[in-house]
């Protein structure tokens, strides 16, 4: 029943230790605006976990999967996958974007070939991959065709299936379903579980939808608003798949919910620093 | 299921219909097509015949179309037309082919390499404010009444267009693209081939298509004044002296037409094959 998997002292995949993010942007006539966007996040992820970030607009949780992703640079702290500390983007971490960021220039089959080709696998195995992730996400018979000529719903599957495709250790999804109707959006939260159910994989997830959260994490992680702290890790003790209309779905929706509130109040306003 | 396909301008054959059904349904849309077309071009062509045949206008001024083709078809006959179309046309590839391969590559750069881009603007910037017509004196002084004048400032003309688009194109190239590319492992000359150089194509295509009319607009003023013994430009402007309208109007006909083919033919069949392909524009009819 309970999805603890790996809770006996087992090392942890993923190690986010102290992380700090502060950007200086321009604020016009030579001064700069310092905003704290993470201060002094910590978070392990066990081997297999599926594990969420949520936290009111704005507190930074999308900021964390950048900085895991290695797509930003960190002002503080130390992010650790398995064991080697993390410097820039690699391909031990698949990552799926809100906007899909599907190339446009490529067919549904090349779009999932561009990691496999960054590693160099064969074309045997590039065909054999694409079939496989295709049948996953349930668009076979989609190979050769333009991402414009796909729904949202039928984008972001593709987008999983191109980060699963080289196989990454970890995949960190950033709030992948946010553009989606909420029909499509209950759908694709469907398919995710399936997949991971059929995959196992590391999942960092952040969404700002308590119900996704509850729905598809192992454990939860609530972020204050800006400067974005750990306020509360909530495990989800709950079976899978899970029933949205049990009681006990609601009881951990309903804590998560009042959590953030009380998150939304942080010390946002202290958050910002003019300097000369 | 979600529809997948979008509409499109032109409609599909409808599925019912086979053989020869089918092949009269698209016989039809293929000439509405045409017609559609080939109107406004009639309806101008019928108005000019109008005014030229009520004499309103003095006929070495507004000479009939039967006159303007009658001397279409006698210069063809002298071959004074071919001579004329392939001398601007042998410029104008080689100025565009040299112009596209600099203006591409120093775009590149410039999109690619701060440093490049720093140096580079400015220098850009006064090359593209100076029109290269006021370049034709200049070039004359250098080399002469000869083909290497106007090739030159051709070639000058399309790299600085073909340079700004470029550089441009690449540096319009969204950043969540280059992201997803670097978490795939993409780095240095992989993120370049694989993401910035298709990422950059529209802008691209579209520089050569500025590149291309501007060098067209350019040759034909060229050929008037760098006064090489042929070309349309040469040849509409030695007519004018001659006071002979009907070979004027012949020689612009003849420019408009080249640029419509040159146009069509090799932009578009480049933008239809990626870029439409691709969604990133709205196919064009």
């Amino acid at each position: 029943m309970a999805t603890r998997a790996g809770h006996d002292g087992s090392r942890a995949k993923l190690e986010i230790r102290q992380l700090s993010k502060t950007f200086l942007t321009r604020a016009g006539f030579g001064r700069e605006r310092r905003v704290t966007a993470l201060d002094g996040v910590s978070l392990s992820i066990r081997p297999g976990e599926f594990v969420t970030v949520i936290g009111p607009s704005g507190c930074g949780k999308s900021t964390l999967l950048m900085l895991v992703a290695g797509l930003e640079h960190t002002s503080g702290g130390e992010i650790v996958l398995d064991g080697h500390a993390v410097s820039g983007p690699g391909m031990d971490r698949g990552v799926v974007f809100q906007d899909f960021a599907l190339f446009p220039w490529l067919t549904v089959a090349g779009n999932i070939r561009f990691g496999l080709k960054m590693k160099g696998a064969d074309r045997y195995r590039q065909r054999e991959v694409v079939e496989r992730l295709l049948n996953l996400v349930g668009l076979s018979g989609f190979e050769d065709v333009y991402p414009h000529r796909l729904s949202g719903g039928m984008k972001q599957r593709v987008a999983i299936a191109r980060a699963l495709a080289y196989e990454p250790e970890v995949l960190l999804m950033d709030e992948p379903f946010g553009s989606l109707d909420a029909q499509t959006r209950g759908t694709l939260q469907r398919q995710l579980e399936q997949i991971w159910t059929a995959t196992r994989k590391t999942v960092l997830f952040v969404t700002h939808s308590v119900r996704e959260a509850v729905y598809l994490s192992d454990r939860v992680v609530v972020l204050s608003a800006r400067p974005g702290r750990v306020l509360e890790e909530v495990g989800m003790d709950l079976p899978r798949p899970r029933d949205v209309f049990s009681a006990e779905f609601s009881r951990y929706e309903r804590r998560l919910a009042e959590r953030l509130s009380q998150g939304d109040e942080g010390p946002a306003a202290s958050a910002v620093v003019f300097t000369d | 299921m979600p529809p997948l396909i979008r509409e499109t301008a032109t409609p599909a054959v409808p599925t019912v219909l086979t053989g020869r059904a089918k092949s009269v349904w698209l016989f039809k849309a293929a000439l509405r097509q045409f017609v559609v077309n080939a109107l406004p071009i009639l309806a101008v062509l019928a108005a000019w015949e109008l005014i030229a045949r009520s004499g309103l206008i003095h006929a070495a001024l507004f000479p009939s179309l039967e006159t303007i083709f009658g001397t279409m078809v006698s210069l063809t006959q002298q071959g004074i037309l071919l001579r004329d179309v392939l001398g601007s046309l042998f410029r104008l590839l080689v100025s565009v082919v040299l112009g596209i391969a600099l203006g591409t590559t120093i775009g590149l750069f410039m999109g690619t390499s701060r440093l490049a881009e720093r140096a580079l603007s400015p220098l850009l910037s006064f090359g593209l404010a100076v029109p290269g017509i006021a370049l034709i004196p200049l070039a004359i002084l250098w080399f002469g009444l000869t083909e290497q004048t106007i090739i030159a400032i051709l070639a000058l003309e399309v790299t600085l267009v073909v340079m700004l688009n470029t550089w441009g194109a690449v540096k319009a190239v969204e950043q969540r693209f280059i992201n997803a590319a670097r978490t795939m492992g993409a780095d240095g000359l992989q993120l370049f081939v694989r993401v910035l150089l298709p990422g950059s194509l529209p802008g691209v295509i579209t520089g050569y298509r500025l590149g291309f009319s501007r060098a067209w607009r350019i040759l034909v003023a060229g050929e008037m004044l760098a006064g090489v013994a042929n070309g349309l430009g040469y040849r509409i402007y030695e007519a004018r002296q001659l006071l002979a309208s009907d070979i004027v109007y012949a020689g612009i006909i003849v420019i408009g037409v080249f640029g419509l083919i040159l146009e069509r033919v090799f932009l578009r069949s480049l933008e239809a094959m990626t870029v439409e392909r691709w969604g990133l524009v709205r196919s064009l009819e």
